[in-house]
């Protein structure tokens, strides 16, 4: 280690001031190259590590901080010599940290793919990838838990049925069971039920009514179904609360960054991740638009105001407002009512062909897929008019921006609520059957109501994976061909690398996985593939089809918009899961809960057979003291913790307030040493001594 | 990446662990670029000491309005970068490095004349570097220096300070986002 001799010569930084208010023998001859930075906190340690976490801190070079590792280290009395001293430096938990970064960062995923997109696009787009390989990974989670807790045991353990004739409802079950049979079909009619989740399709692994009551080897397969799927739920929550904590965190200190907005666009205005000259140079002249748009925006305020002093011209605005207002509500309402109309109209056709014969097999697929069809078709079609329909109501361009993702948000969301309770109601008016009972005209009739439902998600994941792919190789593509090769397509364009929407389809996807989870186990596992695919082909979309945008796309009030919807699409999904586990009774005649009433009551029939002392336990975490008293608990806390957080906004102000005070003190001083300066310029470096434990104090 | 793996001993390796905010591969992965820089020289002598022409040469730098100034800050002796200096720069520039660390080099980074405030003139250099050959007018770019100012200094100084700039830096959620170099 030459350097470690050689770092005594070097002076890392101009302003030459000896680290002389710390007159410890560990800092002699070092140079901070910086007044800020005393080693005051280094000698106040309370520990060697945390001394070693402060000299890491030191914006000096590498050299200065090995010299000063190296001293301090003799100060803790630490055995030192060149070879060993970072071996005492790093205690064993820190060695496991590293070996698990070390293994992290060389199982991570597509590093250098994202950083190519980055070099290109900047780190808004670059974040987009790094959010599917978020949900990549999310759902890699899920599907371990899934496999290792329900779809292998039910494949590995043997099937006997001597345990479940102690169930009530077991005779009904097997009478049932025998009823529910599938058309297997063969040739293409295979392919077809490949895409339509039915036929053979319903037999395998993917979908609930596969999976049979097990009680073998002291496996309760229909406890750990339902509770696989409540893990997968809560791991759900806990990554995506350690995902987003970070960020909102962030959003929360910057939430009223309106004040610094120019500031903000100077200095964080360079993405320094940029590696092409070309995305460079349209960096430079997107910074020099926003800064011209910056002033444009002033003076469209100015103008608008100016427009509309006149009451006519206002009322004309709010009259157009309003109208555009009624036109996207009655869009909304119509794409609801086309998805409940659509859903029914399938479900009805789908049971009466059954029942008839076998009809033109192209038309049934068809027909089976127009509900995935329309929502697909909804979500995609409607924010392109709420688009085109914006610029009429005369907004700010941030309004704009903040509005349309609002309203595409709703159509998605909507959509799903359309679609969930379409399902439900026709889950409803079975439920009033059995299985060999006739059904009435107004209701199909399903022989296994959570297959069918799963179905619709299987489909619904197909019809989003076909509709991406195809958006980018039968639209993107073709367009960024064409553009550059006619000129005339000047005024259309190339595409654009869109992150709101594309952002939204992730959490779309998402969403299926979670509704569609208890209905079909394998969900998570045809996203993985999903995500696999999409990423390359939005990597395409990306580097091939889509030139960088001129115009700076700032993520940040977005990103926290973003994990909004994320939560919100969270709740909406385990909502219906949860009433389905507690309120709906399950199929006699498919699917693990086959002998129960209700999904949960494997649960409880689990609980009972346990020693009397665990059950009368359980009985007690359960009941209504016990959860209203948690209940309450989590209120009050939330309470303190708004009084913290106020109270916390209180010092932050006053903190500032004594900001701004340093700081007139500050001048106060400065202008005292130009007056001692111009009397004596010998005293000047007693000033300068001053002047740094001011700014000790800023720090 | 068993190649570059034997050149450094395991000691440097947990050396430069301990003071950067890098993992092992990164480490390598970082002097597999900077030896990409001039392979001959790296070759002789792992820590050589590179000119700054061709530091530059680094795809991320050579498109940075700020190369000159991030070749000053991280530059330990004033002339080129060893490799310490190089590992030093991308450690302050990876996702492992926090806020305040980062913070404090883009500060150095602004301060072009390097008298540990942010002047007018600094925010005037930034501002040009950032918008590379376009050109605004002497009108709008002071506005915009007026308007920076009447936004982050609290003191009413007409300077940044450390403190105040790292206030304004700390309501600005991309920051730690966009001073990043990816390795």
């Amino acid at each position: 280690m030459n350097s470690l001799k050689k770092s005594n010569k070097i002076a890392p930084m101009p302003p030459s001031s000896p680290a002389d208010h710390a007159p410890d023998f560990c800092t002699e001859g070092v140079n901070l190259g910086h007044l800020r930075f005393s080693l005051g906190n280094i000698d106040a340690c309370q520990d060697w590590k945390q001394c070693v976490q402060h000299i890491k801190e030191l914006p000096s070079p590498i050299s200065t901080k090995r010299l000063l590792l190296k001293r301090f280290s003799r100060k803790w009395s630490i055995q030192t010599d060149v070879g060993t001293m970072t071996k005492q430096a790093t205690t064993k938990s820190q060695k496991f940290e590293r070996f698990v970064s070390d293994v992290t960062y060389s199982l991570t995923l597509w590093t250098s793919s994202i950083r190519a997109i980055e070099g290109v696009h900047g780190s808004g787009v670059a974040s987009y990838f790094t959010f599917l390989r978020w949900i990549f990974g999310l759902n890699l989670a899920l599907f371990t838990l899934l496999l290792g807790f329900v779809i292998l045991p039910m494949g590995l353990l043997p099937e006997t049925q001597r345990d479940l004739i102690i169930y009530p409802n077991y005779n009904k079950s097997i009478e049932c069971s025998r009823s529910y049979t599938v058309d297997e079909g063969t040739g293409i009619s295979l392919l077809f039920s490949l895409l339509e989740g039915k036929g053979w399709m319903e037999k395998t692994f993917m979908f609930y009514g596969y999976y049979v009551v097990r009680l073998e080897h002291h496996y309760n397969l229909s406890l750990s179904y339902i509770m696989t799927v409540i893990a997968c739920l809560l791991v759900s929550l806990i990554l995506m609360t350690k995902h987003t904590a970070h960020s909102v965190k962030e959003t929360i200190i910057s939430s009223n960054n309106q004040d610094v907005k120019v500031s903000s666009q100077v200095l964080v205005g360079w993405d320094f991740s940029l590696s092409s000259s070309q995305t460079a140079q349209g960096k430079q002249l997107g910074v020099f638009k926003e800064f011209e748009a910056a002033a444009k925006e002033e003076m469209y305020l100015r103008d608008r105001t100016k427009r509309l002093t006149s009451k006519l011209s206002r009322c004309k605005l709010y009259l157009i407002r309003l109208l555009v207002n009624l036109v996207i509500l009655a869009s909304l309402a119509g794409a609801g009512c086309l998805i409940f109309s659509v859903t029914t109209l399938s479900t009805k056709y789908t049971f009466q062909e059954k029942k008839q014969s076998k009809g033109n097999s192209w038309l049934s697929l068809l027909i089976t897929y127009l509900p995935s069809i329309t929502i697909t078709f909804c979500n995609g079609f409607l924010p392109v008019v709420f688009d085109s329909l914006v610029s009429f109501e005369d907004y700010t361009e941030l309004f704009i921006i903040k509005i349309t993702l609002l309203r595409t948000v709703l159509v998605r969301l909507a959509s799903i609520v359309v679609l969930v309770v379409t399902l439900f109601t026709q889950v409803r008016c079975n439920a009033a059957l059995d299985c060999t009972g006739s059904s009435s005209p107004d209701c199909a009739h399903l022989k296994c109501w959570e297959t069918y439902v799963g179905q619709q998600f299987y489909r619904l994941v197909i019809t989003d994976f076909f509709a991406l792919v195809g958006f980018v190789l039968l639209l993107e593509l073709p367009r960024m061909f064409l553009c550059s090769k006619f000129k005339l397509l000047d005024p259309i364009g190339p595409p654009q690398f869109k992150i709101p929407p594309n952002v939204l389809d992730l959490i779309y996807g998402q969403t299926l996985v979670w509704l569609g989870l208890l209905f079909t186990p394998m969900l998570p596992g045809i996203l993985i593939l999903k995500c696999f695919v999409v990423f390359y082909v939005k990597k395409l979309s990306a580097l091939v089809a889509c030139p960088p945008v001129k115009k700076s796309y700032r993520s940040s009030g977005i990103n926290r918009f973003f994990m909004l919807v994320l939560l919100a699409a969270y709740v909406l999904c385990v909502l219906p899961v949860i009433y389905t586990m507690f309120n709906i009774k399950p199929s006699r005649g498919c699917g693990p809960y086959r002998v129960y009433d209700s999904m949960i009551e494997s649960v409880q029939v689990a609980i009972e057979t346990l020693p009397s002392f665990m059950a009368y336990s359980y009985n007690v975490v359960t009941s209504v003291a016990v959860t209203g008293t948690i209940i309450l608990f989590l209120c009050v806390t939330i309470f303190f913790m708004s009084l913290v957080v106020s109270a916390y906004r209180e010092n932050n102000k006053r903190l500032r307030d004594l900001l701004m005070k340093e700081g007139r003190n500050k001048l106060q001083l400065l202008k005292q040493i130009n007056m001692v300066r111009r009397k004596s310029p010998a005293k000047v470096s007693n000033v300068n001594e001053g002047q740094s434990t001011l700014q000790d104090v800023d720090y | 990446m068993g190649g570059t793996q034997s050149v450094f001993t395991e000691d440097e390796l947990d050396d430069y662990q301990t003071l950067t905010y890098l993992s092992k591969k990164e480490i390598l992965l970082v002097h597999k670029r900077f030896k990409a820089l001039d392979p001959a020289s790296v070759e002789a002598d792992k820590n050589a000491r590179l000119p700054m022409e061709k530091i530059r040469e680094l795809p991320e730098l050579k498109v940075n309005p700020f190369r000159d100034q991030i070749c000053k800050v991280f530059s330990s002796s004033g002339d080129g970068m060893t490799f310490e200096d190089f590992l030093d720069m991308m450690s302050v520039f990876s996702d492992g490095a926090p806020k305040n660390v980062k913070v404090e080099y883009a500060f150095r980074v602004y301060d072009f004349d390097g008298d540990d405030l942010i002047s007018e003139s600094d925010l005037k250099q930034v501002i040009e570097s950032l918008i590379g050959s376009n050109r605004l007018t002497e009108d709008e770019l002071q506005q915009l220096i007026d308007n920076i100012m009447d936004e982050a200094d609290l003191d009413d100084d007409k300077t940044l300070s450390f403190a105040e700039f790292e206030h304004v830096i700390s309501k600005a959620p991309d920051f730690v986002n966009s001073f990043r170099i990816r390795m």
